[in-house]
């Protein structure tokens, strides 16, 4: 998809995505404009200046974007607030929805169980807790079946494990039925579980958009974010009696990684297209004024028929050992991945002051701690560490340690 | 007790004040809708305009139409030419007047009523892929029911409690132009207690219901109509 906002004094974003990226998350810290955003794309800001290309085909083929553009793109928007019509229970609101239901609606009983709200379909607006009115509000959604769904932190009032579950079922749904999923979420764990691409949001300015270990390396950079969050992605290694743990195990380049629950992403992988998806990511900044093109590649292998697996590790979880000796235990935490630290961003190495890139002081705990960026087999982690440990252990970029983290 | 000129005036009042206020809801919805949605900084000046005949006397209001009504101005002329009779001392005048008179009444419900509407509620409709005559009706007004309903019976009462501006404009023709108030007032000057009297406590009481019947509703809707936030 491809975007172009311009709303005065509040967002000026611009931001190319491959037409491959179904989920797309949005982050950025709080009066960014990320609801503005939201907002002007789907069409309630009357005074936003507003372009947008939803497929993102119009650079292939210029002249059949007036003619392609005959069926409008049905835009649906789940607020924060539930904002569930009182006057009817949440069947009658469902069946508001169902009124102009489109090609791509699911029908109500579907709706209701991916949500996990059927017990509540009689029940009154103002008797629902927010998080079951949440619910009750994204199945509305699903029931119209929009085009294009964007979810503005529309499942903030749930509990992770709800949430998380709920989530699948969307970012299923969405990727079976066509339907582009775009979400707003303070949690970046989320956001890096299921979204294909991430888009990163400071000020009103779009500062990095792209594939998510790519934004987040941005991010990380940027300093904007005080934790972020990286993805390892492994094979799923099937339950066996001599693991009588209830973990899921993660083979990780020969190493074992231990989790709770893991966001399987089989479905991705469709094994009889194995090729190279060549995506091409433009991101713009308006404050420096200059625009730079990044490519990047990835190589789907449909050799295995393994399950593949994602986890989110948080930079404040992970620890860093110099003792690189992880094959006797030595410690409670599970996790132990051997990795070259790439990078150190210091609170005050890199931006050269000791305030952020919009002229603002940092935080104390900015201060305090340094992001370091590791790498283990092309894929990224990141350890929130203290400015004491990195000058205790000599940590330096080039040098091999051991990433701890407990199980997620 | 009451003789038949009694039962015209009510049935004429009554006449006069349901006509008043559909036309008024009919007319005025859009009006608050625009309002309670145009920011402007105009809009100080267009909303006393229209609040007006809340503080002026009626017989202010009255003169002014009755001279707006006379066959001299063009809007008389107008009305003359469009129907063949006068507009003033006609009950079409008396509409036209109450309509004024009241529009207040209308207006300032139904305006607090959509500017405490959650604008959300409507943009979700649209994204349901509703249209704007649907969002009204099935959104809208569903949901500012209280606002609507108070707005109706304020106007209705209010029009039955005319008097000056009746008197301005309409007379005293029984059948015609006699409302309840002005068959009040003439029984006093004619010192018929009996019937001034039973006129009013009539219109005591009915006025009395009415406004009993507009709180126990407003109530029970969880939407008091003098504060309508929740």
């Amino acid at each position: 998809m491809e975007f172009n906002v311009a709303l005065t004094n509040r967002i000026n974003a611009k931001a190319v995505l491959p037409e491959s990226m179904q989920v797309i998350g949005i982050t950025g810290p709080s009066g960014a404009g990320k609801s503005s955003l939201l907002r002007s794309l789907a069409g309630f800001e009357p005074q936003a200046k507003v372009s947008v290309d939803w497929v993102g085909d119009n650079q292939a083929n210029p002249n059949s974007r007036s003619k392609a553009k005959s069926k409008p793109v049905r835009v649906g928007l789940v607020f924060q607030q539930p904002m569930l019509f009182p006057h009817v229970d949440v069947k009658g609101n469902l069946a508001l929805a169902q009124r102009h239901a489109g090609e791509k609606a699911l029908s109500i009983d579907h709706a209701l169980a991916g949500c996990e709200c059927e017990h509540l379909l009689h029940k009154p607006i103002d008797s629902l807790s927010g998080g079951e009115a949440q619910r009750a509000a994204l199945a509305r959604a699903l029931v119209n079946g929009p085009d294009v769904l964007m979810l503005d932190e529309s499942l903030s009032a749930l509990d992770a494990a709800l949430r998380s579950k709920i989530l699948r079922f969307l970012v299923e749904t969405c990727k079976r039925l066509n339907i582009k999923l775009i979400m707003v979420s303070h949690d970046v764990q989320d956001l890096a579980l299921f979204c294909d691409g991430l888009v990163a949001i400071v000020d009103g300015v779009i500062t990095a958009a792209g594939e998510v270990a790519y934004v987040m390396a941005q991010i990380a950079s940027q300093g904007t974010l005080e934790n972020p969050c990286a993805i390892l992605e492994g094979k799923v290694m099937p339950s066996t009696d001599d693991f009588p743990h209830p973990f899921t195990r993660l083979d990780f380049s020969g190493n074992i990684l231990y989790a709770k629950s893991i966001y399987a992403n089989s479905m991705h992988v469709k094994p009889k297209q194995a090729k190279s998806i060549e995506s091409t990511v433009a991101c713009s900044t308006v404050s420096s004024a200059e625009s730079f093109t990044v490519s990047s590649t990835v190589n789907k292998s449909d050799t295995q028929n393994a399950e593949l697996g994602k986890i989110a590790v948080f930079a404040s979880e992970v620890s860093i050992d110099t003792n690189t000796q992880i094959n006797t235990p030595s410690s409670s935490i599970l996790n132990a991945l051997p990795c070259e630290i790439m990078e150190i961003y210091q609170p005050d190495g890199l931006q050269g002051s000791t305030l952020s890139h919009l002229g603002q002081p940092l935080p104390p705990t900015q201060l305090q701690t340094a992001i370091v960026v590791l790498s283990h087999d092309s894929q990224t982690l990141y350890a929130r560490v203290s400015t004491l440990s990195i000058e205790r252990l000599e940590l330096k970029p080039g040098l091999n340690v051991v990433a701890r983290f407990k199980l997620q | 007790m009451l003789e038949n000129s009694a039962f015209a005036a009510v049935g004429l009042t009554l006449k006069l004040a349901l006509l008043t206020s559909i036309l008024l809801i009919l007319l005025v919805t859009p009006l608050a809708w625009k309002l309670a949605n145009w920011q402007h900084k105009l809009k100080p000046v267009f909303m006393s305009v229209l609040a007006l005949p809340l503080v002026l006397p009626p017989t202010v209001l009255g003169f002014y139409l009755l001279v707006a009504f006379s066959p001299q101005n063009p809007v008389g002329q107008g009305w003359q030419w469009l129907t063949g009779h006068q507009l003033a001392f006609s009950f079409e005048g008396l509409v036209v007047g109450s309509f004024i008179y009241s529009l207040p009444f209308a207006l300032q419900p139904l305006y607090s009523g959509f500017t405490q509407l959650d604008k959300r509620y409507v943009e979700v409709a649209h994204s349901l892929g509703f249209s704007k005559i649907e969002t009204f009706f099935r959104i809208i007004l569903p949901l500012c029911k209280a606002p609507f309903i108070v707005a109706f019976g304020l106007s209705f009462a209010h029009t039955i409690g005319e008097f000056g501006v009746v008197l301005m404009i309409g007379g005293n023709i029984p059948g015609e132009t006699q409302v309840l108030s002005i068959a009040l007032y003439e029984h006093v000057e004619a010192l018929e207690y009996e019937s001034a009297h039973a006129l009013s406590l009539g219109l005591l009481l009915f006025s009395f219901l009415l406004l009993t019947l507009l709180y126990r509703f407003n109530g029970k809707g969880g939407h008091g109509w003098s504060s309508m936030s929740r």
